[in-house]
């Protein structure tokens, strides 16, 4: 028994080892331990930067707004499909729709560009239709300041995604429950939460957190597509870790353990709401 | 009933479509010589723009530095997941959920925050710039994608196939080879189809721990994409698909063909 603890060692090593000695080195430098540039006095003054700074809250907020957009439609979406690919179970149709999925973000970021910017294909088909008389006429969707280009791609990415990970717990679960309830007279509303929400939820908590994080902290999206006046907190991150000037490090550090925290509550609220909801106590 | 067949048959038809369409522009961009404002075609079609990026001192160091570290996180990667799994799988201390956070825990996290935090210590340790340090840092970014698919392919298999084996007084090590491995081919196989795509697509960790050293095709390809040249950014893309597609092969061999024990 104990021989096969050990074979968790290298995997919990590597993740431990990379996950502590960040956080912990983060933690250091952001309480303004910093030999290398003269600091070490340890206070919270980083912290209260970052916190109270109105550039940071902003993008906080905003990243924070993105990514809860992003996530609740690509569920919203994805469920929707995931009951779609059950009806119709084409093996080649199946294969397309879980295409985007191994399709990296910035290929993904490129084709919506050539899709909906003001020079993409869309707007050229609406003016050789005489639905705009000008390129400028074609609304701002990709730099803008609603984040719309942003949350394209990640609905592009992310729905699917959605989709095939439900259809595969969908396919596991007894869909004879369903029968039992229509049987029974229950109505479509009644059927959705009262027998599918509980055997899906804890699936779907799980892609919440997932997705959240991700889109949250997403890096090459919002820089290939943002709008330059809003930034998110992977590019603010990205600007003070690329400066050469290494005295804003320490709110740099700061600003990623806020992000890390902000991360960590979020799971941990989710998973919170995942055991309150129907179908969280039962053991799986 | 025939008739809602029907239409859900042509929603779907639908989604496939729209996913399909945006790839097949990157054809049209990739290939076009002039493609200008209110033209929904491009005004001509060559093959200039491949011509140039083959001729870009960085493009086959980016090939071939991408192919090394994204096989090499492929099996590190495999040969920590596939004994901790199998732990995970089999113990029954640890609740799912719990099991669920651990591994998940690299995904939770942000990455740029991990990353960037990483650089200051992997530049102590003398890692940065150098394979090794990126191979370690995308290894961690892509066991959570192996760890899931790899519990629950063990979870399926079950423990009894290899408790029987043991019994008859099979060896650990060829319990594995005649057993496990063959029967776990297809979750191994998705899982390491998985890390080879992820870790190809990697482009901050490459940049923080690379140091600007060790180019990949992620590293050219952000800024052609970012400068409005969609041309060179579309052939970039669809090289870097196909190298993707050209290491899934690899992986199919390498791992389907290693015939021990049984053959399903």
């Amino acid at each position: 028994m104990n021989k096969r603890k050990l074979l968790v060692v290298p995997f919990l090593l590597l993740n431990s080892v990379v996950i502590l000695a960040a956080l912990f080195k983060g933690l250091q430098i952001s309480l303004g331990y910093y030999p290398l540039i003269g600091l070490n006095k340890i206070s919270l003054t980083n912290y209260q930067q970052v916190l109270s700074d109105p550039f940071f809250q902003k993008s906080l907020g905003y990243s924070c707004y993105l990514a809860l957009t992003a996530t609740f439609l690509s569920l919203l979406a994805g469920v929707g499909l995931s009951f779609l690919l059950i009806r119709v179970r084409k093996s080649w149709l199946h294969k397309i729709i879980s295409l985007p999925i191994s399709l990296p973000h910035i290929i993904v970021a490129l084709m919506v560009m050539q899709l909906i910017s003001q020079s993409g294909i869309i707007s050229r088909l609406f003016f050789q239709l005489g639905l705009i008389k000008e390129i400028d006429h074609f609304p701002l969707l990709i730099h803008d300041s609603g984040g719309f280009g942003i949350i394209f791609v990640f609905l592009y990415k992310e729905i699917p995604y959605v989709a095939v990970t439900t259809f595969a717990i969908l396919q596991q679960l007894q869909l004879g429950y369903i029968e039992v309830a229509k049987n029974l007279g229950a109505s479509t509303t009644r059927i959705f939460f009262s027998v599918i929400l509980p055997m899906l939820q804890k699936t779907l908590i799980t892609l919440f957190i997932i997705l959240f994080c991700f889109t949250f902290a997403s890096f090459e999206v919002p820089y290939l597509l943002g709008n330059p006046s809003n930034q998110t907190v992977a590019l603010t991150a990205y600007d003070l870790f690329t400066q050469a000037d290494l005295t804003t490090r320490p709110q740099a550090f700061a600003l990623n353990l806020v992000i890390s925290g902000i991360c960590l509550v979020i799971t941990f609220v989710a998973l919170t709401i995942s055991r309150i909801l129907p179908g969280g106590r039962k053991k799986p | 009933m025939k008739l809602s067949m029907k239409r859900n048959y042509f929603l779907l038809f639908l989604v496939a479509a729209m996913i399909v369409f945006p790839i097949l522009l990157l054809f049209c961009w990739s290939f076009s010589a002039e493609w200008m404002y209110p033209a929904i075609f491009p005004q001509e079609f060559s093959g200039k723009i491949y011509n140039q990026m083959i001729n870009e001192p960085n493009f086959w160091p980016a090939v071939i530095n991408s192919f090394v570290i994204a096989f090499a996180t492929t099996l590190v990667s495999m040969v920590l997941a596939l004994p901790a799994a199998r732990y995970f799988a089999f113990q029954k201390k640890l609740s799912h959920r719990f099991i669920e956070i651990i591994i998940y825990l690299p995904l939770i996290l942000p990455a740029i925050a991990i990353i960037t935090s990483s650089q200051v210590i992997f530049l102590q340790l003398h890692l940065t710039g150098t394979f090794l340090g990126i191979i370690l840092i995308h290894t961690y970014l892509c066991l959570p994608y192996v760890m899931q698919i790899l519990l629950e392919s063990y979870r399926q298999l079950g423990e009894g196939f290899s408790l029987t084996a043991r019994s008859l007084g099979a060896k650990p090590w060829s319990i594995f080879w005649q057993i496990t491995w063959p029967l776990l081919r297809p979750g191994i196989l998705t899982s390491a189809t998985f890390v080879f795509i992820i870790s190809f697509s990697q482009y901050l960790p490459t940049f923080f721990i690379g140091g600007g050293r060790i180019v990949t095709l992620p590293l050219l390809l952000l800024p052609y994409a970012n400068n409005g040249r969609f041309g060179l950014a579309s052939s970039y893309s669809l090289v870097f698909l196909g190298c993707t597609l050209v290491g899934v092969f690899i992986l199919k061999i390498v791992i389907g063909g290693i015939q021990s024990g049984t053959k399903r």
